[in-house]
């Protein structure tokens, strides 16, 4: 008995064959004809030994050069690596699949090589196996099993000399007193095994329907996750076959992740006139910081994450102050002369101090005191006066303590 | 006590935006890493036959990807350069070619240059820098390079204030490596990796009967994250060495090769509290066939 | 040819490097004082979603989607002075950059030999000053406004040396520079020429030129910035029709697109049918994008290829121009290998 993946892969393609050739109009006997040499065509014994010979024509590899260039010929690599906790996203670290190129006119042989037959394995792993399964399947009248496997393995081998191109990045990476030059290569399996898991997280059924519940406000048991600002990158144009086997199959593009450092503040600010706490912070920005040091203050006992807690908090927020801080310095220096700032907050805002900042340590004391001061009126009024929890000298000693270990921060 | 070479405000135009065939953005540590090997090898050439970058670091001041989303696209699609025609006039099929336009830092320790050359070093520096490219991308101009001794952790803090305002990258391969681990056997680094990156939406019904959706990253209870980003940080040979046709240099030894990602995180300098969690190295790792640009050493990895 | 000197890798970095050129508007009699950057104006109503997030919406994702699900419009980027501006200021830095005789990447020791000496004799005779003349002529002509260019009452193109420690000037009045042919003694753009060869032939290191231009165009009259080409993958029914480019705000002429204009010297090419049609873009085929066309096939043997082939083994060319032609074409940059030819 033919594994049934076989006789479907067959049949389909002979009833194909069939409809391509038949034409309106003709005869019975022409009709018995087309079906006839359709029928011989498919036939195991004839089809096979000829897909044995056109295997060559493909190479199925782990790394296409032409994912760099599409004119890039490169040696077929089939990579192989070990997988390891090591860290990395590289080929061995997850399951992937093999890409093929090669003429178009012997993509089915790739496609029947991959069919998966009843015990889960596909033929090309039998034929790999030589196993007893595809010895029966394969005993064919017109050639002996062992030229059949040979030609039809001959889509996993690579040339003997190895190939890299003026189209691949070649790059030279020190080695001791040397280097070594890496040819370096796509892994189209891996690429696109990251598309579909990013697929499976924007289209799968179960994403779209909790999509659709939180859209209601409906309870939904797994939730989903999403991935924000992906960029999509194009292989081959409107002709993505030109590219591999995959880049067809994945229509030519895949995603990619963005790797970019958040971004800095940039809009034109106001230089404070008076005083830097009154003129540039806004309680506002500081409120969702302020509430979650509130709720670590209301708790009443007082374990070592509770005090870790608070002590967060008040970082961040001296982190949000010090970003502005910042923003000041990129000012044309000599600012703050037309201002009536403190000596201590020009020294700390205005480029033109920049070398008394770095030198003195006076100035600094006086920031520290007055942020820790501003600390005491910002957690009243973005908390409420009612629902404050008192600050007394115990806890404001404290809060000068963290900033204080944030000295060469805040300078 | 450690040197180092600071080059403020390079402005580089039309880097290499395509880090690795996952990742577009800031580009890879191994094309900085590369960029200071370059210049060393010009300097060397010259004057400072002794000289040596040791480690560097890359503080990025503003970056400008060349991606383009239109209202209502979920995808930011890449924006191209036109290619030449071919020989028919006709447009060639091409790859696409991620860009950006970036202004940098650049932090590179050295030795091997004498304290009293320290004017005739600046000079060919900059003469030097002028002609080189960057991270693939032209550079139009920087500020005047300086020497900068640092001493011990508060000397530090002189280094990272001049790098103020801007984000560098922290190797966050624990992160990456601990949810492998936990992952049991079966490895599968795409989930690992994802799993830092989405945004998971969950809900809870609320004794009142009401639904509350809310949004969360990953947090990493015992390992402080903030900024975590995917990052391309080297090569995984993928073959034996020896030589192939077409190879740059009939005489280096060659292989073909593949991107290491794993993930990063973005601090701003001030945040910095030592040497190597701000600098990085290059590292060749055999026994892996790994050539790696790192912060920290092997045996942090492997428990030696 | 000798299969000893086959090379597989070759590869030039470009020697001419403009930045992009950004886009002000001014008045033509307070050019020199003062111009306020000219930004992109979307026909509709809000500013194009950024790709960079603010570090409080990565903080809280639930305004990430709030972004991410805005409604669509149908628009279009253009670009004007205003009402009070009548003049077009462009301004952008080009660097000129020796080292021509030394490729980026080679595979052969044999090949290279011979286009060092080659190159080495080029530079030796010509000095560059042939190039030089006509990518100082592209300069001093405005031809890099593009479409700016046209119907300009006034053209000024002011060109400072920046490098270290030097000071020179020069204005040109680009109406008075021709676009058509390079045959002309202008004794300023003699000595800007001068500046460019001494670069290319390794006399000094580099150059480093600022370069402002300014068209008297009209009162808030259209300018043209560089139009984006947008590979674009969105699923968005309504799209944006045309993207112009700009850089954090300020409208802008990519440096590509600069570039080709410095680079529209090819005079040489064979004479095609219906006559020459003046200055094209230096390119290994000769090929003109708007027209879709290439001039220097390899059919007439008159493409980079076919003549750099004969030119790197120490062949004479036919003529000075080839030669010219074949400089020009490495100082552009590329990928050269013998691959590289299909």
């Amino acid at each position: 008995m033919l594994d049934p993946a076989i006789e479907n892969f067959l049949s389909e393609r002979k009833a194909a064959r069939i409809k391509k050739n038949l034409k309106p109009g003709i005869s019975d006997q022409e009709r018995r004809a087309i079906e006839l040499e359709a029928t011989e065509f498919f036939r195991l014994d004839n089809w096979l030994p000829d897909a044995a010979k056109r295997a060559g024509w493909l190479s199925m590899l782990s790394h296409p050069g032409k994912f760099t260039h599409p004119s890039a010929k490169t040696s077929a690599i089939i990579a192989e690596a070990r997988p390891k906790p090591d860290g990395f996203l590289r080929t061995g670290n997850a399951d992937t699949d093999l890409d093929v190129l090669g003429n178009a006119a012997a993509l089915d042989v790739h496609k029947f090589l991959s069919l998966t037959l009843t015990d889960g394995q596909t033929v090309l792993a039998h034929l790999e196996q030589t196993s007893a399964a595809i010895q029966t399947q394969f005993e064919l009248s017109t050639l002996p099993f062992s030229e059949l496997q040979q030609g039809l393995l001959a889509i996993k081998q690579s040339s003997d000399t190895a190939k890299t191109s003026e189209k691949i990045k070649q790059v030279y990476f020190p080695v001791g007193d040397g280097y070594h030059l890496l040819s370096i290569l796509t892994p189209s399996g891996l690429m696109f095994k990251l598309k579909e898991a990013i697929n499976v997280l924007r289209f799968s059924d179960e994403a779209k329907q909790a999509r659709e519940d939180r859209r209601h406000q409906v309870h939904n048991e797994q939730g989903f996750a999403e991935l924000y600002n992906l960029s999509v990158i194009g292989f081959g144009g409107t002709k993505p076959q030109n590219i591999s086997v995959l880049n067809n199959q994945n229509g030519g593009t895949a995603y990619l992740l963005p790797s970019l450092p958040p971004q800095l503040e940039t809009r034109a600010i106001q230089p404070p006139k008076t005083g830097f706490f009154s003129d540039s912070l806004y309680y506002k920005h500081y409120q969702d910081s302020f509430k979650a040091l509130h709720r670590l203050l209301m708790v009443n006992h007082n374990t070592i994450d509770i005090r870790d807690g608070r002590d967060y908090w008040i970082s961040s927020i001296a982190e949000q102050i010090i970003e502005k801080v910042w923003q000041f310095r990129q000012l044309p220096p000599g600012w703050s002369d037309a201002t009536n700032l403190p000596l201590a907050q020009k020294i700390w805002l205005d480029a033109a101090y920049n070398e008394q900042r770095e030198n003195q340590d006076a100035w600094l004391d006086e920031i520290i005191r007055a942020i820790a001061d501003w600390f005491y009126i910002a957690y009243e009024k973005t908390v409420g006066k009612d629902k404050a929890v008192f600050l007394g000298d115990v806890e404001l000693a404290h809060i000068r303590t963290v900033l204080g270990a944030m000295q060469e921060d805040l300078r | 006590m450690n040197r180092f070479l600071i080059i403020p405000h390079v402005k580089i135009h039309n880097a290499n935006a395509l880090s690795s065939p996952y990742t577009i953005g800031f580009p890879a540590m191994t094309a900085w890493l590369g960029g200071a090997h370059a210049l060393q090898r010009k300097l060397c050439a010259g004057q400072f036959n002794g000289l040596a970058f040791t480690r560097a670091a890359v503080a990025c001041h503003s970056i400008d990807l060349q991606t383009y989303k239109g209202r209502g696209d979920y995808v930011h699609s890449i924006v191209g350069t036109g290619n030449p025609l071919d020989k028919n006039g006709e447009r060639p099929s091409f790859i696409e070619e991620a860009r950006c336009h970036l202004s940098v830092s650049l932090v590179l320790e050295y030795e091997g240059v004498d304290q009293d050359d320290a004017d005739a070093f600046l000079a060919a520096v900059e003469t030097q820098l002028s002609t080189l490219k960057l991270a693939g991308g032209d550079i139009l101009e920087f500020k005047k390079p300086e020497l900068l001794k640092v001493n011990g952790a508060d000397d530090l803090a002189k280094l990272t204030r001049k790098l103020m305002p801007s984000h560098v990258l922290k190797e966050r391969r624990d992160l990456m490596i601990e949810a492998m681990q936990n992952q049991g056997g079966d490895i599968d680094a795409v989930t690992a990796l994802l799993d830092y990156l989405t945004v998971r939406h969950r809900s809870e019904s609320g004794e009142d009967g009401q639904t509350e959706w809310t949004a969360k990253r990953k947090k990493n209870e015992r390992k402080k994250t903030g900024w975590i980003v995917p990052i391309a940080t080297g090569f995984h040979g993928i073959s034996a060495l020896g030589s192939a046709e077409n190879q740059r240099d009939p005489d280096t030894p060659h292989r073909f090769a593949e991107s290491l990602v794993t993930l990063g995180e973005f601090v701003m300098p001030y945040r910095i509290k030592r040497l190597d969690e701000l600098l990085w190295h290059s590292h060749y790792d055999a026994e892996n066939h790994f050539y790696l640009i790192q912060q920290h050493s092997k045996e942090k990895y492997h428990g030696k | 040819m000798a299969n000893n000197l086959k090379v597989t890798v070759l590869a030039f970095e470009k020697k001419l490097v403009p930045s992009d050129g950004r886009l002000y508007g001014t008045s033509w009699e307070r050019r020199n004082e003062a111009a306020a950057p000219l930004k992109l104006q979307e026909k509709s109503v809000r500013g194009t979603i950024s790709n960079r997030l603010k570090k409080d919406l990565q903080n809280d994702p639930m305004k990430l989607d709030a972004e991410v699900e805005k409604p669509n419009l149908q628009t279009v980027d253009s670009c004007a002075l205003g009402s009070d501006q009548d003049t077009l200021k462009l301004a952008f830095t080009l660097k000129v950059l020796s080292g021509i005789e030394i490729p980026s990447a080679c595979n052969n020791a044999e090949f290279y030999a011979s286009y060092k000496d080659a190159a080495q004799n080029y530079i030796d005779s010509e000095g560059f000053s042939e190039l030089a003349k006509r990518y100082a002529t592209n300069i001093a002509n405005g031809r890099f406004l593009w479409r700016n260019r046209v119907g300009a009452e006034r053209i000024e193109v002011a060109v400072t040396v920046r490098n270290e420690g030097e000071q020179q000037t020069w204005i040109f009045d680009a109406k008075s520079v021709g676009t058509r042919d390079f045959n002309h003694d202008h004794a300023d753009i003699a000595q800007l020429a001068a500046k460019i060869a001494d670069a290319l032939a390794g006399k000094t290191e580099f150059l480093l030129l600022e370069i402002n231009a300014y068209a008297q165009i009209g009162l808030a009259q259209d300018v043209y910035p560089s139009e984006e080409l947008v590979l674009d993958k969105g699923n968005s029914k309504s799209k944006k029709s045309k993207i112009l480019y700009h850089i954090d705000g300020v409208a802008g002429m990519h440096s590509q697109k600069i570039g080709n204009a410095l680079r529209t010297i090819d005079t040489w090419y064979p004479e095609p049918e219906g006559g020459a049609i003046g200055p094209i873009a230096i390119e290994v085929y000769g090929a003109v994008t708007n027209l879709g066309k290439a001039y220097r096939t390899p059919k007439e043997k008159a493409d980079f290829y076919s003549l750099f082939d004969r030119f790197a083994r120490g062949e004479k060319l036919s003529g000075k121009n080839d030669e010219h032609y074949v400089m020009a074409v490495l100082v552009r940059g590329g990928v050269f290998g013998e691959s590289g030819k299909d």
